[in-house]
């Protein structure tokens, strides 16, 4: 056996390229005149690119599954929800326990989503500069978080893609406009627990304010047939803003109000985001989730037809917030249309 | 992100991030597969065949590249899917037409390979875990023998050595077992 280890050290050596010129054209000439050694060499090399491919499954299947896992796990949706900063920079504590939860219909199954993700005002403590190297350094902890690294000299939007992974890690944070070469998020921005990508939109105006404007989960399809969500975004110990009536009524009103648009058939769900400001009205109305035009526009536009809300309290200052309503479109029925409805927010 | 990034990724070891960038890439495979009649599992894991492939060119220090990492892909994905659709007995119908970029020369012979690699691949897999963990600390890692011991907990650099000997030719063995039954067209050598 001496001699095969040695054999063996020899040819890992010959792969490796640590073999000096002379010794190699040595070893090739062995090689070329043993058909045994030829086959030991060119088996090894197939074994080790096999250990590559091993290796990178890992990596391949992680790839994959933050592709699609938000096809898998539409519900996840509900886990998110942000804090929005005031106009000036304010200290927010983030808040933990209004974790929204989605009703599985049909079962009437209430399935709880991982833990809430959070990115709180206070990851952004500057503004920042997009001609040089942006930092942004998140604590481990969701609540307390770090600031950006350098100072602006103009006013625009960030948006980031990353992956919060198993226990509020941030893996692989990308920048995904393009004028931001790298964002470094060595911290932690969620405690879902589950990889969970996201994109992470920043908005910063010199000297001004710098805000979590909005995380949304990348490329997701929200199964129409069982998520309601309500996405919010407040001060802690803020009073939710309220539809006239409450919510119930909203979704009356959405669902009195919502039109199967001229000649489409299909069902399904619009996402729309949209902030309720001080006053009360409803501005930056965003499909977050499109179903194809016709239907993004009649959502539109039976959100932006809503009256005035009752705008979010922190003690006796009103407070803008930001939610997010599934728009639902019953189709055409063929059967057993009855049931579908459009949903509104759904909170405890 | 641009294609030169996504090379230095791969050179730095970060393979998460470099695949994550590179399954933008995806959907477009996954339409040619899904045209001509393939699943979406096909299509990954011939997209995933394909990012393995370019993973090794882009490792090697000699690798420049000379169309975008997309038309590279794609390239070896339709090979791919190709190779596969003749050992089902079918063809690949619809082409992408607007986007067949010139075949490098070189890649019949780089799949042919491959596909051997894939076999070695499938051995290394029925290994003990112990054995794949000594190998992959040994090769890809490149941990030296008295890190692998003291680890893995051998009696020391003797006894690493000896196991990872083992472990090679266990593996050898089945992988020369494997090559035999495998799809002589799919895994002939070059």
């Amino acid at each position: 056996m001496r001699d095969e280890l040695h054999l063996m050290e020899l040819v890992d050596r010959y792969l490796d390229g640590g073999m000096g010129e002379v010794e190699r054209t040595a070893f090739e000439e062995r090689m070329g005149a043993n058909a045994e050694l030829r086959a030991l060499v060119d088996d090894q090399r197939a074994l080790r690119e096999g250990l590559h491919r091993v290796q990178l499954r890992q990596a391949l299947a992680s790839a994959h599954r933050n592709w699609s896992i938000t096809r898998w796990v539409p519900w996840l949706v509900a886990g998110l929800f942000v804090l929005v900063a005031g106009a000036w920079w304010v200290r927010l504590p983030v808040e933990h326990d209004a974790r929204p939860e989605v009703q599985h219909e049909g079962t009437g199954d209430i399935l709880t989503p991982p833990e809430t993700l959070l990115v709180s005002s206070d990851t952004l403590a500057e503004p920042l500069d997009l001609d040089t190297r942006v930092e942004t350094m998140f604590t481990h902890t969701p609540s307390k978080a770090g600031r950006w690294a350098d100072t602006s000299r103009g006013e625009g939007r960030i948006v980031t893609h990353l992956i919060t992974e198993d226990g509020g890690w941030i893996d692989e944070p990308a920048p995904v406009s393009p004028q931001v070469e790298h964002v470094e998020m060595p911290g932690s921005v969620s405690s879902t627990s589950a990889e969970f990508p996201v994109d992470v939109g920043l908005h910063y105006r010199p000297g001004q304010e710098i805000s979590a404007d909005s995380i949304i989960p990348s490329d997701v399809e929200p199964d129409a047939e069982k998520t309601v969500l309500a996405t919010v975004e407040r001060f802690e110990n803020a009073t939710k803003p309220e539809f006239p009536g409450g919510m119930e009524e909203m979704q009356r009103f959405i669902q009195d109000n919502l039109k199967q648009p001229r000649g489409t058939k299909k069902s399904g769900t619009v996402t729309v985001g949209f902030t309720v400001n001080k006053k009360g009205e409803v501005t930056n109305i965003e499909v977050v989730q499109s179903l194809g035009r016709a239907f993004d526009a009649e959502a539109v536009r039976v959100i932006t037809s809503m009256p005035q809300w009752e705008p979010s309290r922190s003690g006796d200052r009103p407070v803008k917030s930001k939610l997010q309503v599934h728009v639902r479109f019953k189709g055409v029925p063929k059967k057993r249309a009855t049931e579908r409805r459009a949903d509104g927010p759904m909170e405890k | 992100m641009s294609d030169t990034d996504i090379l230095e990724l791969i050179r730095q070891g970060r393979d998460e991030r470099a695949f994550a960038k590179l399954y933008t890439h995806f959907p477009k495979v996954r339409k040619l597969v899904r045209d001509n009649s393939g699943s979406s599992d096909d299509a990954k894991d011939v997209f995933q065949d394909a990012l393995i492939v370019f993973h090794r060119k882009a490792r090697s220090a000699d690798f420049a590249l000379t169309s975008s990492i997309s038309t590279y892909l794609f390239s070896v994905c339709r090979n791919l899917w190709r190779e596969e659709l003749r050992r089902r007995n079918k063809s690949l119908s619809k082409w992408d037409v607007e986007d067949v970029p010139e075949e490098p020369v070189e890649l019949a012979a780089m799949l042919a390979r491959e596909g051997e690699y894939s076999t070695a691949e499938q051995a290394l897999r029925t290994l003990g875990d112990k054995c794949l963990e000594v190998l992959k600390r040994f090769y890809i890692a490149k941990e030296s023998l008295i890190d692998i011991a003291r680890s893995l907990g051998f009696a020391g650099e003797g006894a690493a050595k000896t196991r990872k000997y083992k472990c090679l030719e266990e593996a050898r063995k089945r992988f020369r077992e494997l090559a035999k039954h495998t799809d002589p067209i799919h895994h002939q050598h070059a």
